[in-house]
């Protein structure tokens, strides 16, 4: 009995996933697929991994075998360890779980299933990322689990899958069925309804987002995808929602934006009208032609490049390219703006597949001034004006320094650390060499004179280390280490020891209190 | 990055006891590769040059180093004060303040003295006073708190206090802090310059002599109240010391240690091979996240010295700083022991601008989802277009990079990626593709459109050179001083807007860029917000110029695929035809800066006067340059949604949803030409004026219209041509 009914759900599945994928032959070729099976807590198998090719998602389909029990919990755990691993864990991605959730009403272990969760009569699984993952603020957790259900599932179901999604750290997305049990009871599905579902599940997963890229006056249109998600303000704790156009500010260059991370990354596409070839052209539009280019010379015609024949015939994607091949060869980025106070830059990737492509990837910041080495994106200035030419002349580019923040850090500047052995040997090395060279480099010796001494006071080692360093530089002028015009400077720097030694403070040696 | 970080104030006992000898030794002998020179010294070596540090040294060296590292890390939001048992600070007010980086800590024990030998009575009081005063400055406002708020229930704490313990004195301390804590909340509810401690950590670390072992390395705890917790340490002096005092820094901040290992390094010019070093950094411990995602951090995991570190590979991938890196979040580290040759050579590295990718050194099974052990199950029928596809993924998974490192503005920071073994981004389709028609495309048709664009292809056409002049004009940087009400990042948009402004974007679409020089200054010196009177005169002989050559016939530098449109192929009508576009492009290039200054419309009158070309209305002359907006169609991506989010977004434009674009400074005009007063004022004179009669509208500005047109001709013998000047009226003067 239980197989003859998981033959017909098990088919009913492969006909939406087939349904699906059939029309998932989008425009967009933006998706790639695995289909991840599983039957049983032990078994969970890849039937099909990641691939662009709905043909071969169809025909795994169709050679599903059918298995009993399953844990639906450590499937998910697979399936988003799966997707962690193809394509980091960082952005979201969306796991779409084709499920019976109902049980049977007879079931006696449906109480203690809604605690437990994991046990499950349901066969197939399948996973559907998108290349393009996107991360939203608004939740923890990277990955959208949606269920695809035969019947509508009865309020402790749902709740039974909230909490598995829960247990696997995924968020809740969306739960989508074929049969409302509430309100008919009949058991036949219809074309209709398959389809009805899919157009929905398409347009929550396949969101392609079209937008406008300005650039003062230049615009072009393209496809934003992922869809940029709405975010939030840390400083004011507004919602933002992304405008849909992009705005150029300007341009940073690649090696002063430096990877700046970003929450999400999109890949911009331009749009292709595809058209029909049309019939020639009947003669009257000839004549027409004829008149108005013959009226004046405004009428260009048809603009004719190779950019511009009917393949690539639309005119809004000249933007997008010379954008393309500008930051490509300038190694250079454009700052834009999503909405007020929300940034993120575009730059030019290389498409690995063809090494001579590339495209436009948007990194999106977080809301805000979050990228520490760009204090400030109203602060940024155009090149023209923060470095005028002088007199009036042509403005020349020339690559300029990002200023660095005034901080003493310990690794750019040296600092007297004397807590290894080594480091107070270098700085007492460093020292006794500079006074064999004297008195050549007197500048240096009093230098490393100046940083032991303040060492010496602020590590409370004065006594011993001056007695030890006098002691030292006896031992060197004895045995002529010091060259004879250099003697004078060592005696005087012992005479400044001892009378460091018995000073309260630490006293910068001079030339002149010598 | 913006939560209040935790305050941290260190208290170091100056008793007499910490005079004493550590049993840490430093050695000034001078290290000589010279042999000879190495064993005279090894003779005197011990009695002249050795020395003994006294405790107090060693807590000072190691109070230092933790200061160090949180500046390194945190900066300006490190939250230190130091407090010397005995020294008397009086100035608690701006404790917070005192030390901003470490150069001001070193000044701060530079001035102190050394504790005496002789024990003073009031040690333990001493003592007592400094946990008071540590209590005070958690309490006291710190920068970031210094406006009431509900921040203010988040002020947690850390005590490190540096001493020699017995158990009666730890119950006094314990006591003390109590009573003091308390006293302290208290007032805090009155006063507002005082904000209450919600939690504080009270860290006592018990320092030894070498000489003297300790009853136990590990950590011992109590919970003197739900919010005062005490640890206590045991530490001899020296190695274990500083250890301890990494134990409890990592603790208190949430950093972590990671290991750079592998990193390759020259011993000296002269030998080719280079060794491999290892260089320990710390950072905030959010660094590891990415990786457990992945796996438990168990497999990358090491214990040096008693800490915990995660071992990460030195790649040398690339260090191509130009390279954009997916990254998602960057922490600033610090080298563990700055000053080693190791560490100063991967700083230097990475602040000359390179950045280092950072890999998995072995990926263990578990990482690497067993896709063998999953999809390799023979009792499935696995076809062979699997088997194909499983051993490249398998063989993709090898690297793993999972951070980075680099320098920003001499700032050193770790970067985590988001990098999977296979990077999406690059297998993506090369433009989406809308259809009007219902049914659905056949795959060739698809596949015919999915064919790549060449890039070189590309270039060819598009006007590449004049569009990086315009990045490089708008290339943004820092500005340090700021003009009162100028928002920097505006000049930009401003300058982005004038230069694209009557700019082609195909090269076979204009003329006037192609032209060599002088006629290129009129397209550089016009973009110009102010001309100069040498500019103008450049302008007008570039007119001139181009008059010239009309005249001589010269041939214009007309682009491969020039639209024509004239029908007569022969080379004169093309020629007639190309200066005649050209003087359009002119009239139509100018007309578009007129409105900028006086010198500008004073270049566009100066075309206008030479009457080449008709003037047109204000679309585009550029085909290229016009865009006609596609909205998807095609019944598969639900067309309906599309267009109305879309149409919601164009409503939300207007209503500012928009980020700063063109359409907020509503007329462009406004806001270029607003740079004289008489602009503003004519503009205002213009608002007022009726309609301009149809005559008049026929004739360019200033609109002169010549009276008693044909009287010229039928007395033009009589009639000097003198006078006819006078017969013109200039009726915008009247009005």
């Amino acid at each position: 009995m239980a197989t003859t009914m998981n033959i017909e759900k098990r088919s009913l599945v492969a006909k939406i996933i087939e349904s699906l994928m059939t029309n998932t032959n989008s425009p967009t070729k933006l998706e790639t697929i695995a289909l991840v099976f599983f039957a049983g807590r032990d078994t969970i198998k890849i039937v099909q991994h990641f691939t662009k090719n709905t043909d071969d998602i169809i025909k795994s389909v169709q050679k599903l075998p059918i298995f009993g029990d399953f844990s639906l919990k450590s499937a998910i755990d697979f399936a988003k360890k799966y997707l962690t691993t193809t394509f980091g864990g960082q952005r979201s991605q969306k796991i779409l779980v084709f499920t019976d959730s109902s049980h049977r009403d007879d079931d006696p272990i449906k109480e203690s299933t809604y605690n437990n969760s994991n046990q499950m009569d349901i066969d197939l699984r399948k996973v559907i990322t998108n290349d393009e993952r996107d991360k939203t603020s608004l939740s923890n957790s990277t990955t959208d689990i949606s269920f695809v259900c035969i019947r509508k599932p009865s309020s402790s179901d749902r709740a039974r899958l909230e909490d598995i999604t829960e247990q696997t750290q995924c968020s809740f997305s969306k739960i989508y069925w074929l049969l409302n049990r509430d309100v008919e009871n009949n058991t036949t599905i219809t074309n209709e309804m398959i389809q009805d579902v899919i157009t929905q599940i398409k347009s929550d997963i396949m969101d392609v987002f079209i937008s406008i890229l300005k650039c003062g006056h230049y615009e072009s249109q393209l496809a934003v995808y992922p869809k940029i998600k709405p975010a939030i303000l840390q400083t004011t704790g507004e919602l933002l929602q992304p405008s849909n156009t992009l705005t150029v500010n300007g341009f940073i260059e690649l090696s002063s934006i430096r990877s700046a991370m970003a929450t999400s990354k999109h890949i911009l596409l331009p749009i292709q009208r595809y058209t029909r070839p049309q019939p020639p052209m009947p003669m009257f539009a000839t004549k027409k032609s004829a008149i108005s280019s013959s009226s004046s010379s405004s009428t260009t015609a048809t603009a004719n490049s190779s950019l511009t024949t009917q393949k690539k015939s639309n005119a809004a994607n000249n933007f997008y390219y010379l954008l393309l091949i500008s930051l490509k060869k300038e190694k250079s980025a454009a700052l834009i703006s999503v909405n007020d106070q929300w940034f993120g830059a575009i730059h030019c990737q290389k498409f690995e597949r063809k090494k001579k492509s590339s495209r436009l990837i948007l990194s999106v910041f977080e809301p805000g001034d979050c990228i520490p080495w760009i204090s400030s994106f109203e602060r940024l200035g155009p090149y023209a004006l923060v470095f005028p030419p002088a007199n009036n002349s042509e403005l020349v580019y020339k690559k300029q320094q990002w200023p660095v923040k005034p901080f003493a850090r310990s690794y750019t500047e040296t600092f007297l650390i004397w807590c290894r052995q080594n480091n107070f040997q270098n700085d007492i090395n460093k020292f006794v060499r500079a006074s064999a060279k004297l008195p050549d480099k007197v500048n240096i010796f009093h230098r490393e004179l100046n940083k032991i001494c303040r060492g010496a006071f602020i590590y409370g080692l004065r006594d011993r280390l001056f007695h030890l360093l006098r002691q030292l530089f006896q031992h060197q002028i004895q045995t002529n280490k010091i060259k004879p015009d250099g003697i004078k400077y060592v005696q005087n720097v012992i005479m400044y020891m001892n009378r460091l030694s018995s000073s309260d403070r630490y006293i910068k040696y001079e030339e002149t209190s010598a | 990055m913006d939560h209040q970080r935790n305050k941290a104030v260190l208290i170091l006992d100056h008793s007499s006891f910490f005079a004493r000898p550590s049993g840490v030794t430093f050695n000034v002998n001078v290290q000589n590769s010279d042999q000879q020179q190495q064993q005279q010294q090894d003779q005197i070596n011990n009695e002249n040059t050795l020395g003994m540090k006294s405790l107090w040294t060693c807590i000072v060296e190691c109070v230092l180093e933790y200061c160090r590292i949180l500046f390194d890390i945190f900066e300006d939001d490190a939250l230190i004060t130091l407090i010397v048992t005995g020294i008397d600070q009086r100035d608690q007010s701006s404790c917070w303040n005192r030390y901003k980086n470490l150069s001001q800590c070193m000044d701060f024990f530079a001035g102190i003295q050394p504790p005496n030998e002789r024990s003073l009575i009031n040690d333990d009081d001493l003592l007592k006073h400094s946990l008071n005063e540590a209590i005070t400055a958690l309490c006291t406002r710190s920068k970031k708190q210094n406006i009431p708020n509900d921040l203010d229930y988040t002020n947690s704490g850390h005590i490190i206090l540096f001493s020699t313990f017995n158990n009666k004195r730890i119950a006094t301390i314990e006591k003390d802090a109590q009573t003091f804590h308390q006293s302290h909340n208290h007032m805090a509810l009155e006063m507002t310059d005082f904000v209450p401690l919600t939690k504080c950590d009270l860290t006592l670390v018990d320092v030894r002599p070498l000489d003297q072992p300790i009853p136990t390395s590990n950590p011992e705890f109590n919970l003197i109240t739900s919010i005062l917790h005490r640890t206590l340490y045991y530490a001899q002096a020296g190695q274990m010391l500083f250890t301890r005092m990494l134990q409890i820094l990592l603790k208190q901040h949430n950093l972590a240690l990671t290991t750079v290992t592998g990193i390759p390094m020259k011993e000296d010019v002269a030998s080719r091979s280079s060794l491999n070093y290892d260089v320990d950094i710390v950072h905030p411990a959010e660094v590891h996240h990415s990786l457990r995602e992945r796996a438990p951090l168990k497999y990358w995991r090491q214990i040096k010295d008693d800490v915990e570190t995660i071992v990460l590979k030195w790649s040398a991938f690339s260090y191509d700083p130009e390279n954009y890196y997916d990254t998602y979040s960057a922490y600033r580290f610090s080298p563990l022991d700055v000053n080693s040759r190791e560490s100063a050579c991967l700083t230097n590295f990475l602040l000359s601008g390179k950045c280092v990718l950072l890999e998995l050194g072995n990926i263990p099974n578990e990482c690497a989802v067993n896709i063998n052990e999953y999809g390799d199950e023979n009792c499935f029928n696995t076809s062979e277009n699997d088997l194909s596809s499983l051993t490249t993924t398998t063989t993709a998974t090898n690297r793993l990079f999972s951070h980075m490192i680099i320098s920003h503005n001499q700032e050193l920071m770790i970067h985590a990626i988001a990098f999977g073994s296979n990077n999406p981004m690059s297998k993506i389709g090369p433009c989406y593709i809308v259809n009007d028609e219902k049914d659905n495309m056949s795959i060739n048709d698809l596949e015919e459109l999915m064919d790549e664009i060449d890039d070189d292809n590309l270039e060819k056409d598009l006007r590449v050179e004049s569009f990086i002049n315009i990045i490089r004009t708008t290339t943004l940087y820092p500005l340090e001083t700021m003009t009162s009400g100028k928002i920097p990042i505006e000049d930009s948009l401003r300058l982005l807007e004038r230069h694209t402004r009557r700019c082609p974007l195909l090269t076979n679409e204009t003329i006037l860029f192609n032209m060599p020089s002088p006629i290129n200054l009129l397209t550089s010196l016009i973009l110009r917000e102010k001309l100069s009177d040498d500019d103008v005169s450049k302008c007008l002989i570039a007119l001139k110029y181009i008059d010239n050559m009309e005249r001589n016939g010269e041939q214009l530098p007309v682009p491969n695929n020039f639209q024509y449109t004239t029908k007569i192929v022969t080379n004169k009508a093309k020629k007639d035809e190309a200066y005649r576009f050209l003087w359009r492009e002119i009239e139509y290039f100018v007309r578009g800066y007129k409105e900028t200054s006086d010198s500008h419309r004073h270049i566009y009158q100066n075309i206008v006067d030479r009457r080449k070309t008709d003037i047109e209305n204000d679309s585009s002359i550029y085909q290229s340059n016009k865009i006609d907006f596609i909205f998807p169609t095609d019944e598969t991506s639900s067309t309906s949604t599309m267009i109305t989010k879309r149409d919601k977004n164009l409503q939300e434009n207007n209503e500012k949803m928009n980020g700063r674009v063109w359409t907020e400074f509503n007329d462009i005009k406004q806001v270029v030409s607003a740079n004289s007063l008489r602009d503003m004022w004519n503009r205002k004179q213009q608002e007022k004026r009726a309609p301009e009669f149809d005559g008049r509208a026929e004739y360019p500005p200033p609109r002169l219209i010549p009276l008693y047109v044909n009287l010229n001709s039928k007395t033009s013998l009589t009639n000097p041509i003198g006078i006819q000047p006078i017969l013109t009226t200039n009726i915008s003067e009247k009005i």
